[in-house]
């Protein structure tokens, strides 16, 4: 029996797809549709990506969730750790951080400068630090900028603390650069030990930032904010307790919103290639009505052949679905690796954009292309249902 | 006994157009029929509701007792597939398959025994000379062989019954006594019920029954 039906199938086949023309239009409808929801994907893709990247960088320079204090400089003291360690604080960084400008080479510029103990440091932010005194590590875009490599050697100018004093004077050598994946970041930060730092600027054992992680893996929006919220709640004030990415907030807010809204402008498109579809099946009916008809007529259920127009549809959709995926893989393959498509990371605040879809953003799009092809064919298939078997015959036949 | 097809009281129309009405007729197996009438009397109205392609608006279509207008959409294909052969005045060959696989459709549509099928086939091609034919393209043949083709598919899997719609409509009468000639003669082996719808007397003399059809009811 399986034999019969695939026979059936092939006749069929042979039947409806008996023209080169059908093969190619059906080939340019797969690849019309295909790029339709590539475009889709990729824009989505694009903005996922962003939001993705950003808080990834950020969470290079600043862990989870960054804690000030109103005073300035502070101490934690037990108490709080305990606190904080109730609350889900896996590690925590001491930083200074002081503005400062770095000389090189008869240029100079203003820099944030971060004192960092190594180990800590590492460890809430998950990237590698061994400075060891009167060592720098710069920031990617600006040892670029400046042509600074590893063993230069750099000063940099820290402002005093007390009226009068002349400014502190660094000089140190470059051990690396690092790289955040964020323009911002990456041309401005320069990290130093905390211990040199603090002894340059008269510090004793305080900081004025202190960096937090969570120990979770990835950056979990959802996640970090409640517990922010609620270890905020706990420490009260003088303390000031944000998400790493608050100062980008404003900017992931938008991007979030514009998905939503450029998602369902982009729809468009796929109805531009629906109509592409619509051609397709149109093309297909004009053709073929009399050989559905005479099937008809010799025996063929109009549920059977309903059956296999849904499956060349379905088959249609699937194909379209998988050319879409490499597309998008295509497109992220370019944008990773072609210079010509980098993007100006002073205005995209990232220096790199990466495609970044997650499954429920396939199950979205794809969803929606497969409910066009649902009611584009079930449009087709009812206005041939309506027409009786006699009429249909005498009307193509005759 | 039951008549192998008995028609009651049936009526068929088109909108506000009837074009049959109360139709009563029985027909015995193995009968061979000629229907004649006028054009648009509705005589290929009624060849059509015997093969199940339509459903009347009123009346019964029995056909060995069963009801067609109680026979859902697959009974009725089903019932098309297997118990009727059709044989139209256009010849309906699908151009996109070649005359072998044109005569084997009605087979793998109904999920029959293709080889057993593909022997009856042969041997019927070897009777109605078409035997090298059977490679052809429907295009590539004339319109006496696209008709013979079209006999051989309706005979394909040997049907009780056998609906011909001016069959020799579009034939010269050389082509028209051939194929008419073999239609008989086949039917007459296998035992078939052949009902014809014709314009042609002389195809309707050949014929034991005629019936004729006038603005929708017979009248002889």
């Amino acid at each position: 029996m399986p034999e019969r039906k695939s026979s059936l199938i092939l006749a069929l086949a042979r039947v409806f797809f008996d023209q080169a023309s059908t093969w190619r239009l059906l080939l340019f409808t797969i690849l019309g549709y295909a790029f339709s929801l590539a475009v889709i994907l990729c824009t989505l893709g694009l903005m996922d990506g962003f939001s993705s990247t950003l808080k990834e960088g950020l969470r290079l320079s600043s862990g989870d969730a960054i804690l000030t204090n109103q005073n300035g400089f502070f101490k934690i003291n037990n108490a709080t750790l305990e606190e904080m360690q109730i609350y889900g604080v896996k590690a925590i960084a001491p930083v200074v951080q002081t503005e400062a400008f770095i000389l090189h080479d008869g240029k100079s510029q203003g820099v944030l400068v971060k004192g960092v103990e190594n180990e800590e440091m590492s460890r809430v932010t998950g990237m590698d630090f061994q400075l060891s005194e009167g060592e720098v590590i710069v920031g990617e875009t600006l040892a670029n900028d400046w042509r600074i490599k590893n063993a230069d050697y750099i000063s940099l100018v820290l402002a005093s603390g007390k009226e009068g004093d002349l400014p502190q004077f660094m000089p140190l050598t470059v051990k690396h650069t690092i790289s955040h994946g964020i323009h911002e970041k990456d041309s401005r930060l320069v990290y130093v030990g905390l211990d040199h730092l603090r002894a340059t600027l008269g510090i004793e054992n305080k900081m004025n930032v202190a960096l937090l992680s969570f120990g979770t893996t990835q950056v979990n929006v959802a996640e970090v904010q409640e517990r922010v919220d609620n270890l905020r709640e706990i420490l009260g004030r003088p303390w000031i307790l944000k998400p790493a990415w608050q100062e980008f907030s404003g900017l992931l807010e938008a991007v979030e919103i514009e998905k939503t809204s450029i998602a369902i402008v982009l729809q468009v498109i796929v109805l531009v290639a629906i109509f592409n579809v619509a051609a397709f099946l149109i093309t297909l009916q004009t053709r073929k009505t009399r050989e559905f008809f005479l099937l008809n007529a010799l025996g063929m259920p109009r549920k059977r052949f309903f059956t296999f127009a849904c499956s060349v549809l379905f088959t249609l959709w699937l194909m379209s679905c998988g050319f879409a995926y490499l597309f998008v893989k295509f497109f992220n393959y370019l944008l990773m690796n072609a210079s010509w498509l980098q993007v100006p990371g002073d205005v995209y605040v990232l220096t790199k954009l990466q495609v970044l879809l997650q499954f429920s953003d396939y199950l979205f799009v794809f969803g929606c292309a497969l409910l066009w092809m649902v009611i584009l064919g079930g449009f087709a298939i009812n206005k041939m249902q309506r027409t009786s078997l006699l009429s249909g015959l005498r009307q193509e036949f005759q | 006994m039951n008549p192998f097809i008995r028609l009651q009281a049936v009526e068929k129309s088109y909108g506000s157009s009837h074009v049959l009405r109360g139709i009563n007729l029985d027909i015995s197996t193995g009968e061979r029929i000629a229907i004649r009438g006028a054009s648009g009397s509705g005589k290929s109205t009624l060849l059509y509701l015997l093969g199940a392609l339509e459903r009347p608006n009123k009346g019964r279509v029995e056909i060995n007792g069963k009801n067609l207008a109680d026979q859902n959409d697959e009974a009725l294909a089903q019932f098309r597939n297997s118990s009727v052969g059709f044989v139209f005045q256009f010849h309906f060959l699908l151009p996109s398959l070649t005359a072998w696989g044109n005569i084997l459709l009605p087979a793998r549509i109904g999920g029959h025994d293709v080889a057993a099928v593909e022997k009856r086939a042969k041997d019927l091609a070897a009777r109605l000379g078409v035997s090298a034919l059977l490679e052809k393209w429907p295009h590539q043949l004339s319109g006496g062989e696209q008709q013979r083709i079209n006999i051989l598919r309706a005979l394909s899997l040997n049907p009780p019954l056998l609906l011909c719609d001016e069959p020799t409509g579009n034939l010269d009468s050389q082509n028209s006594d051939k194929v008419t000639g073999l239609l008989r003669e086949l039917v007459q082996e296998g035992k078939n019920t052949l009902i014809v719808v014709t314009h042609d007397d002389k195809v309707a003399s050949t014929f034991e029954r005629k019936i004729v059809i006038e603005d929708g009811q017979i009248i002889r």
